[in-house]
């Protein structure tokens, strides 16, 4: 008697589409949580190597990409000893298996740095690392940033070893291409701002100036930015030289003032052995000068501040940015700009006076102000 | 007659379940690469070119087990080979054209993975330099002293222990290549016995080009020649053994 068989088909689509709904079901609704695991296996660099069966540049990233679960542990942690023998924590030794097995993966010794130091403050151990990672790749710009940053910031060779900082940066100089070059100076020019008051971000906007054209928006822009940051370090610094002697400064006056009015000692504090080019003074062979605004103005204190009228300017452009923007709405929808300030002001726009002697101009599509031209020369930025 | 049965080797290895089906696996596990880089913080394209790389030579090395070991005792089993030694082909013509047809199989498929697991990560955003085809000729030198370690293993054993003893060889083979940095550990006979005992295994390490080529590093011409004969001479030591073993053997 001929049976008839049964089809499989059928039931093998039923049971695998049910597993795959199982599997599935895992992901559905499931919420991150942090992943709080050990470093329950970290055998030493030689027998890894030994482990791994050819495959060790593989296998060290994903034990790399396991090991980022450790990192969020000891975030709360911040304790990261391991059984065995030895004072090594776990991340140094992890980072030395992962490293021996892939020397040339640079986001070893960057996340190496950023676990022993940044989460575990153990800055001689990441120094450790940064350096072998210079030793593999001696050529590479972010591995000599790093470490750069490592000694300026946390052994703070810029304070307390200056003359091995520099040698250091020559040795980063002479490691990297002609074109690469510009990289270590552009490092050593933010390095020498990092404490100047104002102009932290100088070394930014002059690197940013760098890339422009001049007479382009952009360019203008960025120098504007560059001579407003100059000008607030300048009244920074002239204030606090004002402080030390309140007769050099008279209240309201024009200025350049006469050398005789300047506090020399104050300014011999300030800058004990050369004035820099960012300074508000200079000094020649006649003795301290003051100079102009970034802009050309001359500053002027206001009660127990010091104004420079260039950097008012721009901050007065953009706080009225808004009515401006208001009128050039209005002057869209009538088809005409308004001829002075009084129809500005019929048409519902308040707009202030300008500040050191500067007229609204409604000439352009967008209003600004016409100022007079400064006595003297904007200071030479390119 | 060597090319004959070499063509005939080759077919049937192409065509064996082991063959397309670890061929598959690469291709599904080459695009979950890509995932892992994803995940590793970084922009991911070191990451899964290494992995990709890395399952090329695992896999071209377990291709080249699963049909090496069982190419002559599969012939032994299914009564064919009385019928080509019936023919007048010396043994050692039908030893010589089974590895070859079966090196012909391996290289294709190596060349396959290649151009799977290569085109994937450039498509999915890796940059590949030409070292990465001088490291994929590293791994077909791997692969095929890998089936020349089979065919010989499968003449003295069955095809499973060979198969085993197969992949301790390629462990064992590897793990060679980091014995001179262990070896100082190492005191009088026991220096020497470990070093004689290293010596009786092929030394992997000569073919793993692939964590250098990742990087864009380059391998010396002198060294590529070095892997090239050490390859050839370990290929040529293991067949000219299985050769002698089934010269005797009592079929």
């Amino acid at each position: 008697m001929h049976r008839a068989g049964i089809a499989y088909w059928p039931i093998v689509i039923i049971l695998g589409a049910g597993i795959l709904g199982w599997n599935a079901s895992h992901f559905v609704g499931a919420v991150q949580q942090p992943r709080t695991k050990n470093l329950d296996f970290l055998p030493p660099p030689v027998v890894a190597q030994a482990l791994a069966c050819g495959q060790g540049t593989a296998l060290a990233k994903l034990r790399w990409i396991d090991s980022f679960a450790y990192t969020q542990l000891q975030f709360d942690r911040q304790d990261d000893r391991v059984a065995g023998e030895g004072e090594r924590g776990g991340f140094e030794r992890l980072y030395d298996t992962l490293i021996t097995l892939d020397p040339a993966f640079v986001p070893f010794y960057e996340h190496g740095v950023v676990n022993t130091s940044g989460v575990l403050k153990h800055h001689q151990a990441a120094l450790s690392i940064i350096m072998r990672g210079l030793d593999a790749r001696p050529h590479d710009t972010g591995l000599w940033r790093l470490a750069s940053a490592m000694l300026a910031v946390q052994f703070d060779w810029a304070k307390r070893n200056p003359a091995n900082l520099d040698r250091w940066l020559n040795a980063w100089a002479a490691a990297e291409s002609e074109d690469g070059r510009q990289a270590v100076l552009d490092w050593r020019r933010g390095l020498a701002f990092t404490h100047v008051e104002g102009l932290e971000t100088l070394p930014y906007w002059i690197e940013q100036l760098r890339g422009t054209r001049p007479g382009t928006a952009m360019a203008d822009f960025v120098e504007g930015t560059v001579r407003e940051l100059l000008a607030q370090h300048g009244c920074a610094v002239l204030k606090r030289i004002a402080g030390g002697s309140q007769g050099w400064l008279p209240s309201g006056s024009l200025l350049p003032w006469a050398p005789p009015q300047l506090d020399v000692r104050a300014a011999a504090a300030e800058w004990p052995r050369s004035v820099p080019a960012w300074a508000p003074v200079m000094r020649d062979a006649s003795g301290w000068q003051l100079r102009a605004d970034p802009f050309g103005w001359p500053w002027i204190r206001r009660g127990a501040e010091v104004v420079s009228p260039g950097a008012d300017q721009r901050r007065f452009l953009k706080q009225t940015f808004g009515q401006r923007s208001q009128i050039q709405g209005e002057a869209d929808q009538r088809g005409r700009a308004p001829a002075d300030l009084a129809e500005a002001r019929a048409w519902g726009v308040e707009l202030p006076v300008p500040p050191h002697g500067g007229h609204w101009d409604f000439s352009q599509h967008l209003p600004d102000v016409a100022w007079p031209d400064p006595p003297s020369q904007p200071w030479q930025l390119r | 007659m060597i090319l004959i049965v070499a063509g005939a080797t080759c077919r049937e290895a192409v065509r064996s379940r082991a063959f397309l089906g670890l061929l598959l696996i690469f291709a599904v596990t080459a695009l979950l690469t890509r995932v892992v880089g994803w995940v590793s913080a970084t922009d991911g394209n070191i990451v899964a070119l290494d992995l990709v790389m890395s399952l090329q030579s695992v896999i071209g090395v377990l291709v080249a087990v699963a049909t090496g070991t069982v190419l002559v005792q599969s012939e032994i089993q299914q009564k064919t080979l009385y019928t080509v030694l019936s023919r007048p082909l010396p043994r050692w013509r039908f030893v010589i054209g089974k590895y070859l047809g079966l090196a012909a199989a391996l290289i294709a498929g190596q060349l396959a993975m290649a151009v799977i697991g290569l085109a994937w990560v450039w498509i999915t955003g890796a940059s590949l330099n030409p070292w990465l085809l001088l490291a994929v000729g590293m791994t077909c030198l791997e692969v095929l002293v890998m089936a020349a370690v089979g065919i010989c293993l499968s003449m003295l054993a069955g095809p499973l222990l060979s198969a085993v003893l197969c992949l301790a060889v390629y462990a064992l083979g590897h793990a060679v290549a980091t014995l001179p940095q262990l070896i100082d550990h190492l005191e009088s006979w026991k220096r020497t016995l470990a070093v004689a005992a290293a010596a009786l295994i092929p030394n992997l390490g000569y073919f793993t080009f692939r964590g250098q080529a990742i990087h864009g590093h380059g391998m010396t011409a002198t060294d590529a020649a070095v892997s090239l004969g050490y390859a050839a001479l370990w290929i040529a030591l293991l067949l000219v053994v299985s050769i002698a073993v089934f010269r005797r053997k009592q079929l």
